[in-house]
């Protein structure tokens, strides 16, 4: 088995195969839409209620396994965003605060100067938000007292900066003795996304200072990403899931399974591997992960749409399959619309079959699904099963 | 309302219809001469093609053929910017090559030089460097990027303005000089007498609601590519003050790809270009008569592909390049049936509605930005004379808002303790009074912040174009400081600059949320036309980061309780409310 794509979709089709005793290995070339995720684990519509079902088992296990995710609770979690929303979402990165629990408090809004934060106005945004009111939950701004030494780091550094620095211990016991004391003892504590780029800093902070305490949401390519990345390279150091770093250039049908064409650094030289597999799922990740290219009508010849890599499906757009291009004469982007980049994708039918023999699609991939991290851990997980599914039913 | 005398004594001397540069001009003018002025603004100011266009006072080297009164005017008014506004204006050195697979290039060569050695006569008027025929090879040296096979070229010297810039700081004088300057208020009728002469306007404020009415002694429509719709306002026929409309695009890049401009010849025929402008490049421009939505102008994809084909043939680098928006805007053309567009004449007249039956209501029709002042000049003398006013012009000697002295950017960055890139952009853009802005710093040294880190810009420039320069939305503030334009699309500072915006308007945070989604969402829509490879994923990124941080214009929360006509909240409203009163 290959899965192409290290992203959530790929890594949950992974998990599911190594928990069925598969034998996996993995590829992906570099970080993709996943590791530029904000924290929150799905895109409900903001304006209505969380959907009150339960995660599927497997969704659940998976997010238990890999440990940087919080369970999600029967009402959802409520998180804020840099942007003076409060918005829903299924579930969590553990480093924020989830502010359904804390329903009716006064919520201190960390204060630390930095020029990009303007603790005030945030407060004030929340405060009016229509959750806020309803549940007559409040937002104050809390000066926090930092040594002088330590304030220019604090206020200039970049949020993921910032965040990083937190995985250092002394930084840390820093900052969590500076927050320890921060306005009212008793009161939960918000602070923009800069509690450590590794999960344990951000648990070794929450230890010294001793009440509720998270972040909000993150800007793409913030701290909750790098966690998601450092959480699943743990995972896969622990499963014992072989993992190659590389680029695929090409899957070649043979009978039965491919032959996949890629290079893989290896030291520091690139040589070419060839390997033979049988069965293969893709979660290359849509146009934002690079999975899916677009080239303008002026470019060099060819589809407006592509696959990153060369394999015996097509992209669909709309229903249709995706035309040629060539020249001055493409695809138009502006009669298609914004939410063309997003909908375009492999055709995969309910089993996340791509329409040939023994290829397989989960993620962003796919065309005409939501773009969500869950979505796409249920894609992976259940082009997993069907994997495994088929293998039992061929096999003596 | 007041009771209709003949007698009655009007508000003020003049009312302007229209924020473009030809306004802008008038009311400065205006005020300058001891009139009093009104200004209304439907949208905001330099919507239209004051702030649509090449962002050039070129000396029309274009028009010297057949109308060489057009580019006499042009270099001596361009002459005149330069003296009264030297912050706002940037050296554009042109190379025009001469490709050898055209017959007679040589020829082409020689009858080029003959030709700009006659546009070098005006340029002393706007103090631009002599022309110069180049070799290939020095063509080759001044700009690698070139490709073709050319016997050679001619240089040629022309200047770059920001178009926006111009117009605000007209207002800024115009205002400073007691006249009254109303954005985002449309003109909903213009009163007359019962003998047909004006008495005034009535008007509504869009954001807030607020309706009233102006009484003026003259009434100057002065509403570009809009003339026609504003003179039915008036009850005249549109082809009273018609114009031919000519709609015009631009494609901007995210960085300076060249560091001359190139002319080249389109499929077509006709001459575009690629130029470096401010700290980008921008390919332009078409010339199409326009019969669409005028409060809706956006590039189409075929014609960005026309530019973008015309410009690779002599720069291939051109279709790597990573093309980050487009914008559009629609020339008031004087009116003539037959000429290709590009054939009409850049020539602007005053046209007085007296033989029409409305005297005192006049329409500026035609014009080009590089003349704007010229033209603003003839509009105030004749109101002037209708007035019984014996002053002469001063706009072509007193300076500008920010011009009055030059400031060292590097200076005021170490001054300011801002990065040197942000202060030699807030200086570009408000020349001295960027010292106004940075004194903001001191009281609060938070407004330090770049907010938009493409630019930059600093809050403390967004605070200061909401409070002195009628910014209103997160739209506004983008078309003034240029916040949100750049590479990244506004990802990372329109949310923040609504807040601001909100807040110094009075509005709620919310409020605040759909403006900046507003401006996102119109950005994207103007970019649409001009995505390629890497750009498409920026676009996807962008998506992602929004809809992560303040969800979509559908999702996003309503606000509760009362609603000003708008959607406004009671707050706004209030505010608008209290202003008007207060006027």
């Amino acid at each position: 088995m290959l899965v192409v794509g290290g992203g959530f979709a790929g890594v949950a089709a992974a998990w599911a195969l190594s928990s069925r005793g598969r034998d996996v290995l993995m590829t992906w070339e570099g970080p993709g839409a996943s590791a530029l995720y904000c924290g929150a684990l799905d895109r409900a519509d903001w304006a209505g209620p969380v959907d009150p079902r339960p995660l599927s088992r497997d969704a659940e296990a998976f997010l238990a396994a890999l440990g940087c995710w919080a369970p999600p609770g029967s009402m959802g979690a409520r998180l804020a965003t840099t942007a003076g929303v409060l918005r829903p979402a299924r579930c969590r990165d553990r480093a924020l605060l989830d502010l359904e629990p804390l329903r009716g408090q006064s919520i201190g809004v960390v204060d630390f100067g930095r020029p990009g934060w303007d603790a005030r106005a945030l407060a004030e945004a929340w405060s009016q938000s229509g959750w806020a009111r309803l549940t007559r939950t409040e937002f104050r701004v809390v000066s926090v007292a930092v040594p002088e030494a330590e304030l220019e780091a604090l206020r200039w550094l970049a949020p993921a900066d910032l965040a990083a620095r937190a995985d250092d211990p002394a930084w840390a016991a820093l900052l969590g003795t500076a927050l320890r004391s921060a306005g009212n003892a008793e009161s939960p504590l918000l602070l923009g996304p800069w509690l450590g780029s590794l999960p344990d800093s951000v648990e070794r902070v929450r230890e010294l200072v001793r009440r509720p305490i998270g972040e909000t949401l993150c800007d793409p390519g913030g701290a909750a990403g790098w966690r998601w990345e450092a959480a699943r390279d743990a995972w896969l150091e622990r499963s014992g899931v072989a993992v190659r770093r590389g680029e695929v250039h090409a899957l070649r049908p043979l009978e039965p399974g491919f032959e996949v064409l890629g290079s893989w650094p290896v030291g520091a030289d690139q040589s070419l591997l060839e390997g033979h597999f049988s069965e293969v799922i893709l979660a290359l990740g849509g146009v934002l992960g690079g999975g899916i290219r677009f080239l303008s009508g002026a470019g060099p010849s060819g589809r407006s749409f592509s696959l990153s890599l060369d394999a015996p499906v097509a992209l669909r757009l709309g229903g249709r399959e995706v035309a040629l291009s060539s020249g001055a004469l493409g695809a138009d982007l502006q009669r298609l619309g914004l939410e063309a980049l997003s909908d375009v994708g492999l055709w995969v039918d309910e089993q996340q079959l791509a329409h040939a023999p023994d290829l397989y699609a989960a993620g962003d991939v796919v065309a005409d699904r939501p773009r969500s991290a869950l979505e796409a851990i249920y894609a992976g997980i259940g082009a997993a099963r069907t994997v495994c599914r088929v293998r039992a039913s061929i096999s003596p | 309302m007041a009771i209709e005398l003949g007698g009655e004594r009007p508000d003020v001397d003049v009312i302007v219809i229209g924020g473009g540069v030809n306004g802008a001009g008038v009311a400065r003018d205006c005020t300058q001469r001891g009139l009093s002025v009104a200004l209304f603004e439907r949208n905001d100011i330099a919507f239209g093609a004051s702030g649509n266009n090449s962002g050039m006072i070129h000396g029309g080297p274009r028009y010297l053929t057949y109308n060489p009164d057009v580019t006499y005017t042009s270099c001596l008014d361009s002459g005149h910017i330069q003296r009264i506004a030297p912050h706002l204006l940037f050296r554009i050195p042109f190379l025009m090559p001469v490709h050898r697979e055209r017959r007679g290039a040589k020829l082409a060569l020689t009858l080029l030089d003959a030709f700009f050695d006659l546009y070098d006569k005006y340029q002393p008027l706007k103090h631009g460097k002599p022309h110069a025929v180049l070799t290939a090879e020095e063509l080759q040296q001044l700009e690698p990027g070139l490709a073709g096979n050319t016997v050679g070229g001619v240089s040629f010297d022309e200047w770059g303005i920001d178009g926006v810039r111009l117009c605000v700081g007209n207002l800024v004088d115009a205002t400073e000089a007691g006249a009254d300057v109303r954005v985002h208020t449309t003109v909903t009728e213009i009163l007359r007498r019962e003998d047909g002469s004006v008495r005034g306007v009535r008007f509504r404020d869009l954001l807030s609601g607020e309706a009233g009415v102006r009484t003026s002694k003259v009434v100057v429509n002065a509403t570009g590519a809009w003339a026609p719709l504003t003179a039915a306002l008036g009850g005249l026929v549109p082809e009273q003050a018609r114009i031919r409309p000519g709609k015009g695009i631009h494609v901007y890049f995210d960085r300076r790809l060249t560091n001359y401009a190139i002319a080249v010849r389109a499929i077509d025929g006709r001459q575009v270009f690629l130029e470096p402008w401010q700290n980008m490049s921008v390919i332009g421009t078409t010339d199409t008569d326009y019969y669409g939505d005028l409060d809706d102008v956006v590039a189409t994809t075929a014609e960005v592909r026309y530019l973008i084909q015309a410009v690779a043939r002599v720069f291939p680098a051109i279709l790597e390049a990573r093309a980050i928006g487009t914008w559009a805007g629609v020339r008031p053309t004087l009116y003539d049936w037959g000429p290709d567009p590009d054939g009409l004449s850049r020539e602007h007249e005053v046209v007085d509605h007296g033989p029409h039956g409305a005297p005192g209501l006049y329409s500026m029709i035609g014009g080009k930005l590089a003349s704007y002042r010229l033209f603003a000049e003839e509009m105030t003398d004749v109101i002037a004379k209708r007035l019984g006013v014996k002053v002469a012009t001063r706009t072509h000697v007193t300076p500008l808002p920010g011009g009055e002295e030059l400031v060292d950017p590097i200076a005021l960055a170490e001054d300011a303790g801002i990065e040197p890139i942000a202060a030699a952009r807030l200086e570009y853009r408000h020349g001295a009074r960027s010292l106004r802005i940075v004194e903001q710093l001191e009281r609060d040294v938070r407004q330090a912040a770049v907010l938009c880190p493409c630019e930059p810009v600093l809050e403390a420039e967004v605070r200061y174009v909401v409070q002195h320069e009628w910014a209103q939305t997160v739209d506004d503030v983008s078309r003034r400081t240029r916040l949100g334009l750049g590479a990244c699309g506004g990802m990372r500072c329109a949310a923040r600059c609504g807040a601001i915006v909100a807040e110094l308007t009075g509005r709620s945070p919310l409020d605040g949320q759909r403006m900046a989604l507003d401006f996102l969402e119109g950005a994207a829509r103007r970019r649409l036309s001009a995505v390629g490879s890497v750009q498409a994923r920026q676009e996807a990124l962008s998506i992602a980061a929004v809809r992560s941080q303040l969800g979509t214009s559908r999702g996003i929360e309503r606000p509760s309780g009362h609603l000003g006509p708008t959607g406004l909240g009671p707050k706004a409203t209030a505010t608008a409310q209290k202003r008007g009163a207060a006027e």
